[in-house]
């Protein structure tokens, strides 16, 4: 009698304890859905952040594997191994969007529609106008910033965002969501049953053996090969970071190394990137699609925002408004000493002195150490001199006023003057050919144009930075002082003249593409 | 002052003889040939995989080099800790009840003055003694490649390793009960290794369950919805929901490969270690207590 009511204790004992590990595991459901949501608003909002205000069908053309129509693999089946050359020729019409692309069941993904409902009831929540554009709101910020304090987690987790979850994870069934990617969310859940997440780990190890192979064949010339393999590892292993980054610096870099320019007339239209692209450009834009695949999947990865910002957008395609942005984001999130330096100088490049000097200050504050920021923060207070100067010849050259337009003339020169005083101070060759550009600048001004080119010739060699603008500006003076043109000043009108045309083709795509 | 020892002393009379049979047992397990094999195997493995570093080329980007040879490390060792420390938990689990009924040991010991329950608990502890000394070594191991190598401490790695325990505790706990129905070990042993296996695929239940169409047993609507709700296929589908929310999920402590590449300070994983650990222990506990109620119906 006594053991049987020992008996029915313990297995009362035991259905309480299963009760309790049931509560439990639904908790740590409740967690792990919740941790699947803020992963998914963490990669949205980079994507926020980096693509700005666009709509659906945005994010369905830069996910759709149309735009790009022949795949990876068929590269690496092709029987002899192909050129650098005829890789990009193939690129051109496929690999560049086939990299990474999730089928999207409904074609159109759901990521900024649910986005918008998370940005209003976050909102609602911390007590802001619940119309607050996407790229403004309190959850962007939080998020952009690595969510140091964890709100955007409690938000997440909490009821605020509960009916936003639920819309979440039924869109992640029916894999309409295009930013949650990573395959133990996408797959696992949401396809039949495999082992992989048995094996969980030996994908990770899987990743790491194909990655080897991808560095054997680098190294034995075999490019055509590595590309599948590059798109494997990643999608065996999303997380690897590594990965991404020596891949897109294969792309950008090593793979096109060997490769001439293209004409501007031969330059073919890449729609997802709106740009017109030669063979080198089509891998530049490659390496920057593998990267961003990388962002998504890696949202909190300073180094992936600093390899896109610096080395492809920068440094390759030298578009600084992108590079900006995405430097920025990296300096958001914890970093290394050098990569506001980078942003600074970029800002400088894209003309945003102002911003570059306040930043180069607060960066030799923090680090009053440093020796490169005085030297920066000279050159950047002389171009915003120069700036101010620009701007008021310009406007002293449209005052119809002759008084206006002599007073304009005086400021211009003082803020010239100002401008002088600071590069003299520098002592290096950049301060010299900026001394030139305005010296010439002034003989120009008084008609002295033989004068001013032969300084400009002069100053051309004395920095290299110069040397650009002062061509430039040498042809410029010669056309307006009637001075006929050297052969390859001749050359180099007809290059600005077809970047012009290459400018207003652009332009036109764009006009068609945003009446269709 | 004498009476508060004699009476600490008292509390802790009971758990005297199961902390020498969980001694004994531990002394017993290390010697088991099978368990030094996997053991040396794995140490093997763990420092192998400081070479994986050599097949890879020299590059100019950076860090990345290094990196990629800190990652080969670290996945290759939290996987082979994982399958051997797994392999290791379920053979002595599975062999530490019935071997002693093979060699009548246990008809020595049951009797002395033990109770079945001090020990099964004697028995139990010191199976997870064998555990966590097995984890250890490997653990010390894997921490001493990557001190040496990152030369900062990976204390992202204690976590993950910690983690790795609790999923062993579970499975060792259910391999334990399985054992003691058993008179030989090669029952629990594919038992445990079932254990291991369907609590790693858990997750697949929930997916049987929405495929079905299965709205819950709240979402029944009156006599008119009788057919629909109660159709074979959404009662399989509401029967794997339902043990989706009772059976231990493994998966849960995947938390151990992520933890790695995870920035220190994630809000989400703060959260989530608590409630790993309450589960772990609460699944330990109905596995011990499963053993404890097949052991007291099994005559001896």
């Amino acid at each position: 009698m006594r053991q049987r009511a020992v008996n029915i204790a313990l297995l009362f004992a035991l259905l309480a304890l299963l009760a309790i590990g049931t509560l439990q595991g639904g908790r740590l459901r409740h967690l792990r859905e919740s941790e699947r949501f803020y992963r998914w608003m963490d990669s949205v909002t980079a994507d926020v952040y980096l693509a700005g205000e666009e709509d659906q069908g945005d994010i369905a053309r830069r996910f759709s594997a149309q735009a790009l129509s022949i795949t990876a693999d068929a590269l690496a089946s092709a029987a002899v191994p192909p050129t650098p050359a005829s890789v990009a020729a193939a690129l051109g019409s496929g690999a560049i969007g086939a990299l990474s692309r999730p089928t999207l069941e409904s074609g159109m993904p759901k990521d900024r529609e649910l986005f918008r409902q998370v940005v209003a009831s976050t909102q609602r929540a911390l007590g802001g106008a619940p119309d607050t554009p996407e790229g403004d709101a309190e959850i962007v910020r939080l998020l952009g910033e690595g969510d140091p304090d964890g709100r955007a987690w409690a938000l997440a987790k909490g009821p605020e965002l509960a009916g936003a979850r639920g819309d979440f994870h039924r869109y992640l069934r029916a894999r309409q969501l295009a930013f949650a990617r990573d395959v133990d969310i996408v797959e696992a859940q949401s396809s039949g049953v495999n082992l992989f997440n048995v094996f969980f780990g030996f994908r990770k190890v899987a990743a790491n053996f194909v990655w080897l192979q991808v560095d054997k064949y680098w190294h034995m010339g075999m490019t055509h090969r590595m590309l599948p393999l590059m798109k494997t590892t990643v999608m065996l292993d999303p997380k690897f970071v590594d990965a991404y980054l020596v891949g897109a610096w294969h792309l950008g870099y090593n793979l096109t190394a060997g490769m001439g320019e293209t004409k501007p007339q031969d330059k073919e239209w890449l729609p997802k990137h709106r740009a017109l692209v030669g063979e080198k450009e089509k891998f530049y834009y490659l390496a920057v699609d593998y990267l961003d695949d990388g962002i998504r999947n890696n949202p909190r990865e300073y180094k992936l925002y600093f390899e896109q910002g610096f080395v492809h957008y920068r440094n390759k395609i030298g578009d600084y408004p992108n590079a900006i942005k995405y430097l920025t984001q990296a300096t958001r999130l914890p970093h290394e000493r050098w990569v506001p330096r980078q942003l600074y100088q970029c800002l400088e490049l894209n003309g945003q002195y102002q911003e570059a000097l306040r930043g180069w200050r607060d960066y030799l504050r923090r680090f009053p150490d440093n020796i490169v920021a005085p030297r920066f923060i000279k050159r950047n207070e002389g171009l915003l001199e120069e700036q101010e100067g620009d701007r008021l010849l310009a406007e002293a050259r449209a005052a119809e006023d002759p008084e206006t337009r002599r007073e304009k003339r005086q400021l211009a020169f003082r803020a010239y003057d100002k401008a002088k005083a600071i590069y003299r101070e520098m002592e290096e060759a950049f301060g010299v050919g900026r001394m030139y550009r305005l010296e010439a600048l002034t003989l120009a001004e008084e008609g002295r144009y033989l004068e001013a080119i032969a300084l400009l010739e002069h100053a051309r060699w004395q920095s290299s930075a110069f040397w650009e603008e002062a061509s430039n500006l040498i042809i410029e003076y010669k056309q307006r002082a009637g001075i006929p043109l050297s052969t390859s000043e001749k050359k180099a009108v007809l290059r600005i003249q077809d970047e012009e045309l290459r400018r207003r083709t652009l332009e036109q795509r764009l006009r068609e593409e945003s009446r269709e | 002052m004498s009476s508060v020892a004699v009476s600490a002393g008292g509390l802790l009379t009971p758990l005297r003889g199961p902390w020498t049979i969980a001694w004994y047992t531990y002394r017993e397990g290390i010697r088991k040939k099978t368990l030094v094999g996997f053991l040396i195997l794995s140490l093997l493995v763990i420092f192998g995989s400081s070479f994986m570093g050599a097949f890879l080329n020299p590059t100019t980007v950076g860090d990345v080099e290094k990196d990629i040879d800190l990652k080969l490390i670290k996945d290759i060792c939290v996987t082979s800790i994982s399958i051997f420390g797994i392999l290791i938990t379920i053979f002595v689990s599975a062999s530490a009840v019935p071997t002693e009924l093979e060699n009548r040991v246990v008809y020595t010991i049951l009797s002395k003055p033990v109770r079945r329950f001090q020990y099964l608990l004697g028995k139990f502890a010191g199976v997870q003694l064998i555990v966590l000394v097995n984890l250890g070594l490997m653990g010390a191991l894997f921490f001493l490649l990557l001190y040496f190598r990152q030369g900062v401490m990976p204390t992202l790695l204690l976590w993950s390793i910690f983690f790795t325990y609790f999923e062993f505790l579970i499975v060792s706990a259910f391999t334990f009960a399985i054992s003691c129905t058993a008179t030989s070990a090669v029952l629990p042993t594919i038992g445990g290794l079932f254990v291991w296996i369907t609590g790693s695929l858990t997750e697949y239940l929930k997916d049987v369950g929405v495929r079905s169409g299965w709205k819950g047993w709240a979402g029944f609507e009156g006599p008119s919805d009788l057919m629909e709700h109660f159709s074979v296929e959404k009662l399989v589908g509401g029967l794997a929901e339902s043990l989706f929310r009772v059976l231990p999920n493994l998966q849960e402590y995947n938390l151990k490969m992520q933890i790695l590449d995870k920035p220190p300070n994630d809000p989400p994983t703060i959260d989530l270690i608590p409630q790993l650990i309450i589960y772990g222990l609460v699944y330990a506990a109905s596995g011990f207590i499963l053993a404890y109620l097949f052991y007291r119906r099994k005559e001896i």
